[in-house]
């Protein structure tokens, strides 16, 4: 943890940091629609609840950013799960919607 | 990170705890506040006659029916709320006709005449409370995204410090009194562990509570972006019982006395919390009716009539309409955050669980600053950050208790009939926090840290033990006479200011004594 105080370090963390706020926020929106679309209720409800979860959803997302050996990891991962929910979006989506 | 698990849990708990810990023991000391925000504005309008509950509930809607009559002839509401529970006046409330510009009014009664009572413009307890969402000075929907990053942050702290603990209950009972780092890691672990269930209630609610606004997404992906549709969905979450559809046509609504034989017989007399009347004047005119009592932790019976013929039109104990889970589990989470229900007993519980999270972030804050202040004498390094931070410390700590104490004095000190008094007393809390926070700093020179501790503790401590004195000074109301009258909110609140000007000022001797042994 010494190497926090130099600067590439530095920047490791505030890479880290951004991808686990910002790109966890993205993957946790991403995951709680496409939960949405999956949970066998109408509309609102599923719409409801998967809001309620979205929050349990990017907690686990920043504990994983942080808990990867490195930050190329960590922005890497969130980069594939997001792709893979962007298709499963895609497939999922009901052809009522947008 | 670097390391195993347990150690980049322990940095991410010291960082999403530490980074927005001024923001976050703000919202907890400002929400905890509210949980007594009725009996705050009850202090603050020292005008409003004196609790009675013994007048006939039916006299009261009487009166107020009247009052309403000529202060309102045109509104096109009218609400009266009863005093029972923790309303402590009889008020009536009134939408103005839109052609007006639509906006509330509401005016306290004095039940022996019937007319209004002058009482003072304050923000209460109420702005007080609403602070710890909507933050101040900034637009609403900023305030949502502030207070529900902070909110996200506390979770993470909270979670990685239940992770990061090897032997949880174990230290909950270890306390190493006098042992600098330790007794703050000590004092950190009381003020988290017992209240757990409490900080992950609370902190997950509060998020649950913003999400329309936070995680706009989720519901793009269903409804699009279009705003009425948007609009649409959140309605139907809040979804209320059956009203006559709406109807501008001039009619002849109702007086609500005449329903209050029918509402009797099914509730039985004096319970009612709040009876309004939408819609007066037009076709489509209904009446609500709200029960006191809270069925269990969600709000209570309610009924609705038809405005012009009194029919019953809605009746929530025989057509108590299904709710699907995820409601339930919304309506769940947001009712043990607001605490409504909460009974005297429950409500100084929620109050010092709040307490003790705001008291969680605080020694959290001096842990990390002994933490770096012990290494750095070890070391012999000295860091202007980290004296920063101890400064700032004190400012955060005691200097916004401290502003909330000038909050109060406000309410008595600026002139009734000064413009925007209301505003003012939100700006002198600001303006005060802002002077307690440089002040440590520009002071650096000339005293030590703990000297400085030493002078906002006890600066604290008088300003709470005077205002009982000063309630007694400005107003015709005392802590004796408060006693003697049984009013015990207004008595309760000024006994509350002495216990808490007690505790800053042990506080401060503790510092005292503690300097006085090391020379």
């Amino acid at each position: 943890m010494s190497n926090i105080k130099s600067q590439t370090g530095l920047l490791r963390v505030l890479s880290r940091s951004i991808a686990a706020i910002i790109g966890g926020y993205v993957l946790s929106n991403l995951l709680a629609t496409l939960t949405s679309y999956l949970l066998p209720m109408p509309t609102v409800d599923s719409v409801l609840l998967s809001l309620q979860l979205s929050f349990l959803f990017y907690c686990m997302i920043i504990i994983w950013v942080f808990s990867v050996k490195t930050a190329a990891k960590a922005w890497l991962g969130l980069l594939i799960a997001c792709a893979i929910s962007v298709v499963g979006l895609y497939l999922a989506m009901p052809e009522s919607s947008l | 990170m670097n390391g195993t698990f347990r150690q980049s849990m322990n940095w991410l708990h010291t960082w999403s705890g530490l980074l927005l810990s001024s923001l976050l023991y703000f919202i907890f000391i400002t929400g905890t506040v509210g949980y007594f925000d009725k009996e705050i504005t009850h202090w603050m309008q020292p005008e409003r006659p004196a609790i009675d509950e013994n007048i006939d509930q039916r006299n009261i809607l009487k009166m107020a029916e009247q009052h309403l009559n000529t202060i309102a002839p045109d509104a096109q509401s009218w609400w009266i709320e009863f005093p029972i529970g923790r309303s402590y006046s009889a008020v009536t409330w009134w939408q103005e006709s839109d052609e007006q510009g639509g906006k509330w009014k509401s005016n306290t009664l004095n039940l022996q005449t019937g007319e209004a009572v002058i009482t003072r413009e304050t923000g209460g307890g109420k702005t007080l409370y609403a602070m710890h969402y909507l933050l101040h000075y900034i637009p609403k929907t900023l305030g949502y995204w502030i207070t529900s990053l902070c909110a996200m942050f506390m979770f993470i702290a909270l979670i990685t410090g239940i992770i990061v603990h090897k032997k949880i209950f174990k230290e909950f009972f270890t306390f190493r009194p006098n042992k600098k780092q330790r007794s703050w890691l000590d004092i950190h672990n009381v003020f988290s562990v017992l209240p757990i269930p409490f900080h992950l209630m609370i902190t997950y609610s509060g998020l649950v509570f913003l999400m329309f606004s936070s995680m706009p997404g989720v519901i793009v992906g269903s409804y699009g972006t279009n705003m009425e549709k948007h609009n649409a969905f959140v309605e139907s979450v809040f979804q209320k019982p059956a009203h006559p559809e709406h109807n501008h046509e001039p009619a002849n609504t109702l007086s609500m006395l005449d329903l209050m034989p029918d509402i009797e017989s099914r509730w039985g007399e004096n319970i009612l919390h709040e009876i309004g009347l939408e819609g007066r004047g037009t076709a489509g005119a209904h009446v609500q009716v709200k029960h006191h009592e809270y069925s269990g932790i969600s709000d209570g019976e309610e009924l609705v009539y038809h405005g012009i013929t009194g029919e019953l039109l809605f009746d929530s104990m025989k057509e108590s309409h299904p709710q699907s889970a995820s409601k339930k589990l919304y309506t769940v989470l947001t009712d043990l955050h607001e605490g409504n229900f909460a009974g005297i007993a429950l409500r100084w519980l929620y109050f010092i669980s709040g307490l003790m999270g705001a008291g969680m972030i605080a020694t959290g804050m001096m842990l990390w600053a002994i933490k770096r202040r012990e290494k750095s004498q070890r070391t012999g390094k000295e860091s202007t950050g980290l004296q920063w931070v101890e400064y700032s410390n004190m400012g955060i700590i005691v200097g916004l208790p401290l502003a909330i104490a000038v909050y109060f004095w406000a309410n008595r000190i600026i002139p009734i009939d000064f413009a925007n008094r209301e505003n003012w007393e939100i700006n002198s809390l600001f303006i005060t926090w802002g002077i307690m926070l440089i002040a440590p700093l520009a002071l650096a020179k000339k005293y030590s840290p703990l000297s400085l501790w030493i002078k906002q503790l006890v600066l604290a401590s008088a300003l709470y033990l005077l205002l009982p004195v000063l309630n007694a000074i400005t107003s015709d109301k005392n802590l004796v006479s408060a006693i003697l009258q049984g009013d015990w909110v207004m008595a309760g609140f000024d006994i509350t200011m002495i216990l808490l000007g007690l505790s800053f000022g042990y506080a401060a001797r503790r510092i005292i004594k503690e300097m006085k042994t090391k020379e």
